[in-house]
């Protein structure tokens, strides 16, 4: 198993039974929300300082350990040396403390995405969402999402049926050009015509229990059958 | 089956488009939920965006396919806090998605052509410029600084661009070829005799 996977990944959700986590998920998306809207606002270094300690803060309320706080943050990060470099590059030292600044408040505005799916349920997102997206995009949000580990699932098979006929598809093959083309035609179509059945299915499931219908869908003959043995 | 399937669910999609552009934005999703592994390749995010984009746009034939694609996944990554950029990702997402389909609306024979392809992915790797320019003024950053800052990530988001755009003709050229998918240009008959039937996913 990689190692990564082992430590989990960045904004996986962690069940813990603290206040935080029994916050409805509407409260948490505000939260999130004017935290976010507060770094964009926010051109001070205190200011940006005081953001961070609140989510020092905020993770710790969740309980959410170093190593789940080191991976989000590693994450948020990552584009602090660019923004360094090219500050430092056009205006010298002077400017570390503005590079500084930028590169706080960029990490800060991705940090709470992160703190969000670490401590809220997709479900309970999704059931904030449904009260004001339009329910028809709801559902198609819902399906998509609820089938994804069923892809992952067939495309990790066809992965490794690929890999026992010597398909050259594996991470350390895919350094060489040469593997990409193999990579497409053994993984890429295969997954992309999984799914494409999927949604005929799914579409015609759907259809067949009278969602996306005006009227309500007709019993079937075979319910109507049941119905009058249950009830004659 | 296939007046059932072809009744509008949503937008002027039917409910299979639909589900299929779904599948195509959580794919972009989870492929740049996998791409957080610091490569330090700028702009290297593109490349499973442009790919998924031209691949619905391949697959789906009704209009607006790749930005409702795009939207559908910045709405997901908003959602979710999975994106980097907030509110800008579903921004540039879609401005991806329109310039896939402004092009295939200039072009029908996009997704059959590599070289078409990769300058239509470069061209949104271009795009995601403005975005960034956007963000960083945003975030307080002097214009010009702003402007350097996002070229410097344009090169490599162009670069992507054109890879996610080559990946995507060959899977979508495949695809048509074991029938899966109808090809773009539909032959005069076929027009013909199905004038309402815009999906291009065979039942």
């Amino acid at each position: 198993m990689p190692r990564d996977s082992r430590r989990g990944f960045p904004g996986q959700y962690m069940a813990r039974s603290t206040p935080i986590q029994r916050l409805p998920a509407a409260v948490k998306l505000c939260m999130v929300g004017l935290l976010a809207l507060a770094d964009l606002i926010n051109s001070r270094l205190t200011a940006a300082l005081i953001l961070v300690l609140i989510w020092f803060l905020l993770y710790a309320l969740a309980r959410l350990g170093w190593r789940q706080m080191l991976q989000d943050a590693r994450v948020v990060l990552y584009q602090a040396p660019l923004v360094v470099a090219v500050l430092l590059l056009r205006q010298g030292m002077a400017a570390l403390p503005a590079a500084l600044l930028v590169s706080i408040r960029l990490g800060l505005l991705c940090l709470p995405g992160l703190w969000l799916q670490r401590t809220t349920r997709v479900s309970d997102i999704l059931a904030v969402f449904g009260r004001f997206l339009p329910s028809r995009l709801a559902f198609v949000i819902t399906m998509s999402l609820h089938f994804v580990p069923l892809i992952t699932r067939e495309a990790r098979e066809i992965y490794w049926l690929q890999q026992l006929r010597g398909a050259r598809v594996a991470p350390r093959q895919l350094i060489n050009p040469l593997c990409w083309a193999e990579w497409c035609r053994c993984l890429a179509i295969p997954i992309f015509m999984r799914a494409l059945h999927l949604a005929d299915e799914v579409s015609v499931a759907a259809r067949q229990r009278g969602i996306g219908e005006d009227t309500p869908a007709q019993p079937t003959l075979r319910s109507q059958l049941i119905c009058r043995k249950v009830h004659p | 089956m296939t007046g059932q399937t072809n009744t509008k669910y949503w937008l002027g999609f039917t409910l299979r488009e639909a589900l299929v552009t779904g599948f195509s934005a959580v794919g972009i999703i989870l492929a740049q939920q996998f791409l957080r592994i610091p490569m330090h390749l700028p702009g290297h995010r593109l490349l499973p965006l442009v790919f998924f984009l031209l691949l619905a746009r391949a697959c789906i034939r009704a209009c607006w396919v790749a930005t409702l694609t795009g939207f559908l996944a910045g709405l997901m990554s908003l959602l979710f806090g999975m994106g980097h950029a907030g509110p800008m990702q579903l921004l540039s997402f879609v401005i991806a998605g329109l310039i896939a389909d402004i092009v295939f609306r200039l072009l029908p024979r996009l997704t059959r052509s590599v070289a078409l392809s990769a300058i239509t992915g470069a061209f949104m790797g271009v795009s995601w410029v403005l975005v960034s320019i956007v963000q960083d003024r945003l975030l307080g950053l002097d214009f010009s600084l702003a402007v350097t800052h996002s070229l410097l990530r344009a090169g490599g988001a162009m670069i992507f661009g054109a890879l996610g755009g080559a990946f995507a003709t060959p899977v979508a050229r495949r695809m048509q070829a074991s029938g899966t998918i109808m090809p773009d240009v539909p032959s005069p008959e076929v027009a013909a005799d199905s004038p309402e039937d815009r999906t291009s996913v065979q039942p």
